[in-house]
């Protein structure tokens, strides 16, 4: 989509075009492998990255290498399955284009500087590219790149959803990166590129993740002579019984008129303790729900004592979205707590500046401890016409100094392998990253997998709907299970994952 | 006459003109509403038999949806929402716009202001009236709960509320429309001749009389607009709903408008959402029928 000038090639473009690209291949095959985007030092988070990782016209410059070991600051040793340099060239554009890339902003302002920063760098190497961050509302984007791809009017990229995309690869409209971006699905934790490949083919990149705590005011803790597990102490996290008696104890101490308070709808917190009780969404075969079980039923008592012992407001519970109605009552000191996510971090710093001093602990666990999945994959259209160009992109947008710079500004978990070994150095309360690097660790990989499943967004909006039932109208737990299991199996029935087709 | 002097074939073509160039005044009219409207009218019917994702051609697969539709509990919930909505909505609004544009229409001091007022919430966008209803909702600081607590009633959820959840969004719906059936009322009401009430007056006719006998029939067919309107616009709310609630808490506040996005976006079936974009279909056409043929016979003095 939105090419400004369609490229007009005379005869004598074609044959300079064709020398060029000849002697770009054979200065490739021949030359000894460029320097690798993992050897550029990390800026810092608020100076725009040096853009020699960026990919040049020759790409073969800047895909992923070995490189030598980092210090902690620099960038890192790729890990051994690192891909070996592609040996295609991609010759870019030398046109003026303007490419669409869309998406959303999660966090606070300096997640939207970490894009414009990214782009601005981008466009210093490739100044005839130009990309433009097109900023949709979050629970509106795939709604409008649906209506967008069937209207043949797509933007050239844009941030995904994790469980759709083997279901937009199915129907076609996804570009195959598998031989653009060779070697690349080897460079990210392989839980997140799980749910970018489909029929062994990769469709997307992982560019964020992002994971759940529990957030604490440090003066309500004192109040009550708690001491919260520190980020070592995963093995002490409370569990759900111990959560309840210190909600309880807040709610006595009357501080704050919630013990806590939770990301909206509450949705990603019902997989996130069914798995921690031993259950699980979907049979080991993915065939059928599992939630009317007796762990099921526990996670969903432990969820329904939330509003039955006016621990969290209800009106977190609301589906229509209004953006920061989850984190503002932790901010506002209506709650004493938040099981919010790390990339919250930054709009909770902005708002709550020195009004109190607040901390992290682990989510409440059950049998073991479990977390939620988050995070966004980016795409490339089918249909664009600049596919080169996109990929180029990709390249340089998942490089680790923009992915360094990026987290490092937003809050975010490494996404590559080799980034993850190494210590980001965040921007925002950086002493409160440990506890997420840790919670994102017990992310169960059935749940994962389940993700992946192209009947999961719609299995989500169920899972919701009866749990909001449960939780505002009175639903028994019993109940709910039992809904939740008949109409997700119908639907799982009616709409089959993909690789059932 | 002049062209009866013309030959034979030549007033043909000229006959002909005259039968095409009205055409051709309405054609681009035509063509817009075939292109927007009943193209997507007829290609919303013909998905509705088939199983579609959005992202894929669809598959046929018969009355299946209608089928489905039948023992789905959110559709069924969006059908009986819709129509309490409607009902909850429409004719309180008319009774009380009625009563409100005769205050208007009367030599009230201030009139204009009070007109003006009384329409101003029209012009404000569904979106900033529902984001700013929604604010004065919330539990448990909203305005409401607020006002609530004056008088010592305890906070109550309202849009949390599956129970409350409906009828704080007909609440928005009644504040928003009172203007615009007001306006309609008005101007009926400046069409009924005043020679009709004085007459009936010198015949002694009380004011409960002149307002049964000679007010309401002549205003049949402003309240007959009126009404066809209101129902027509209360099936298609959306707009509130799914910034108030989102059809919830659960699916308690679900219409059937929000069920036909439910299913297109969240649950991508493109086939069952046009399923239910059909049913709401005929049930606007039944409804207005309905209304025509009891409420059309116009009152002639």
């Amino acid at each position: 989509m939105t090419g400004v000038s369609r490229p007009k090639f005379s005869r004598r473009s074609v044959l300079g075009i064709l020398a060029g690209g000849a002697a770009a291949a054979l200065v490739t095959a021949c030359g000894a492998p460029a320097a690798p985007p993992t050897a550029v030092p990390a800026p810092k988070p608020t100076e725009v990255p040096k853009p020699a990782a960026a990919p040049t016209t020759a790409p073969a410059a800047a895909t992923p290498t070995a490189a030598p070991a980092a210090k902690p600051t620099e960038a890192p040793k790729p890990a051994a399955a690192a891909p070996t340099p592609a040996a295609a060239a991609r010759p870019l554009t030398k046109e003026k284009i303007h490419l669409i890339f869309q998406g959303h902003v999660a966090g606070g302002e300096d997640e939207q500087k970490a894009y414009d920063l990214t782009l601005e760098a981008w466009h210093k190497e490739h100044p005839n590219i130009e990309i433009e961050y097109a900023v949709v509302a979050d629970p509106e984007r795939i709604q409008k790149v649906t209506a967008q791809v069937a209207a043949n009017t797509a933007p050239d990229m844009w941030r995904h959803n994790a469980n759709v995309i083997r279901l937009w690869a199915y129907n076609g409209h996804l570009l195959d990166l598998t031989d653009r971006l060779k070697g690349y699905d080897k460079l990210f934790l392989p839980a997140l590129m799980q749910y970018c490949i489909y029929k062994g083919k990769f469709w997307g990149l992982p560019h964020t993740t992002d994971t759940s705590a529990l957030f604490y005011r440090e003066d309500a803790m004192e109040a009550i002579g708690v001491k919260p597990p520190a980020a070592n102490e995963i093995s002490k996290s409370w569990t759900f019984q111990q959560f309840g008696e210190i909600c309880d104890k807040l709610l006595k101490a009357g501080k704050q008129q919630y013990a806590f308070t939770h990301n909206q709808g509450g949705g990603r917190w019902i997989p996130s303790f069914l798995y921690a009780t031993g259950g699980r969404l979907v049979t080991a075969d993915f065939k059928k729900m599992s939630v009317n079980t007796p762990e099921g039923i526990e996670a969903l008592k432990f969820m329904k004592s939330w509003t039955d012992k006016k621990w969290a407001p209800v009106s977190v519970w609301t589906m229509a979205s209004m953006r920061n109605a989850d984190t503002d009552p932790f901010c506002q000191g209506t709650t004493s707590m938040g099981l919010l996510g790390q990339w919250n971090i930054t709009y909770l710093s902005d708002q709550i500046k020195n009004n109190f001093k607040w901390g992290v602990t682990f989510e409440p666990r059950a049998k073991v401890q479990s977390t939620s999945l988050g995070g966004t994959p980016i795409v490339i259209w089918a249909k664009t016409k600049y596919p080169d160009e996109c990929a180029a992109f990709f390249e340089f947008f998942e490089s680790i100094p923009m992915l360094r710079m990026f987290d490092e500004m937003a809050n975010y978990l490494p996404v590559r392998l080799d980034l993850a070994e190494q210590k980001i150095n965040y921007k925002t309360r950086p002493d409160l990253m440990a506890v997420f690097q840790e919670q994102v660790k017990t992310l169960p990989m059935d749940y994962v997998a389940y993700v992946g499943r192209s009947y999961s967004g719609g299995i989500s909006t169920i899972v919701l709907e009866e749990t909001t039932k449960m939780m505002t109208a009175g639903q028994s737990p019993e109940d709910t299970a039992k809904n939740i299991d008949t109409r997700g199996d119908k639907f799982i029935q009616d709409n089959p994952d993909v690789e059932d087709r | 006459m002049a062209s009866s002097a013309l030959p034979l074939p030549r007033r043909r073509r000229r006959l002909q003109q005259r039968q095409v160039i009205p055409y051709l005044f309405v054609a681009p009219n035509i063509l817009l509403f075939l292109v927007f409207v009943l193209g997507p009218v007829v290609f919303s019917f013909a998905m509705s038999f088939t199983k579609w994702e959005a992202l894929s051609p669809g598959v046929f697969i018969g009355l299946k949806n209608y089928v489905d539709l039948l023992s789905d509990e959110v559709f069924l919930t969006a059908v009986r929402n819709t129509i309490f909505y409607s009902l909850g909505t429409v004719l309180p609004m008319l009774v009380f716009s009625l009563g409100v544009a005769m205050m208007l229409d009367s030599r009230l001091r201030g009139r204009t202001f009070f007109r003006v007022t009384t329409y101003l919430p029209v012009v404000i966008s569904w979106v900033a009236a529902s984001v700013i209803w929604r604010l004065i909702f919330i539990h448990p600081y909203g305005v409401m709960n607020n006002m609530l607590s004056w008088v010592g009633i305890p906070p109550q959820l309202w849009t949390n509320d599956p129970y409350l959840a409906l009828p704080s969004i007909m609440f928005l719906t009644f504040w928003k429309g009172l203007g615009f059936n007001t306006v309609i009322y008005l101007a009926g009401l400046q069409t009924i001749p005043a020679a009709l009430y004085e007459a009936a007056m010198i015949d002694g006719a009380s004011g409960g009389q002149l307002f049964r006998r000679i007010t309401l029939p002549l205003l049949q067919p402003t309240t007959l607009f009126a009404l066809v309107i209101g129902i027509i616009s209360s099936f298609e709310v959306f707009v509130p709903v799914y910034l108030m609630t989102g059809g919830g808490p659960g699916y308690a506040s679900m219409v059937l408008v929000m069920a036909v996005y439910r299913s297109a976006f969240q649950m991508y079936q493109m086939g069952y959402a046009s399923a239910i974009s059909v049913v709401l279909f005929f049930m606007i056409l039944i409804v207005s029928w309905l209304q025509f043929k009891f409420f059309g016979q116009e009152v002639q003095y």
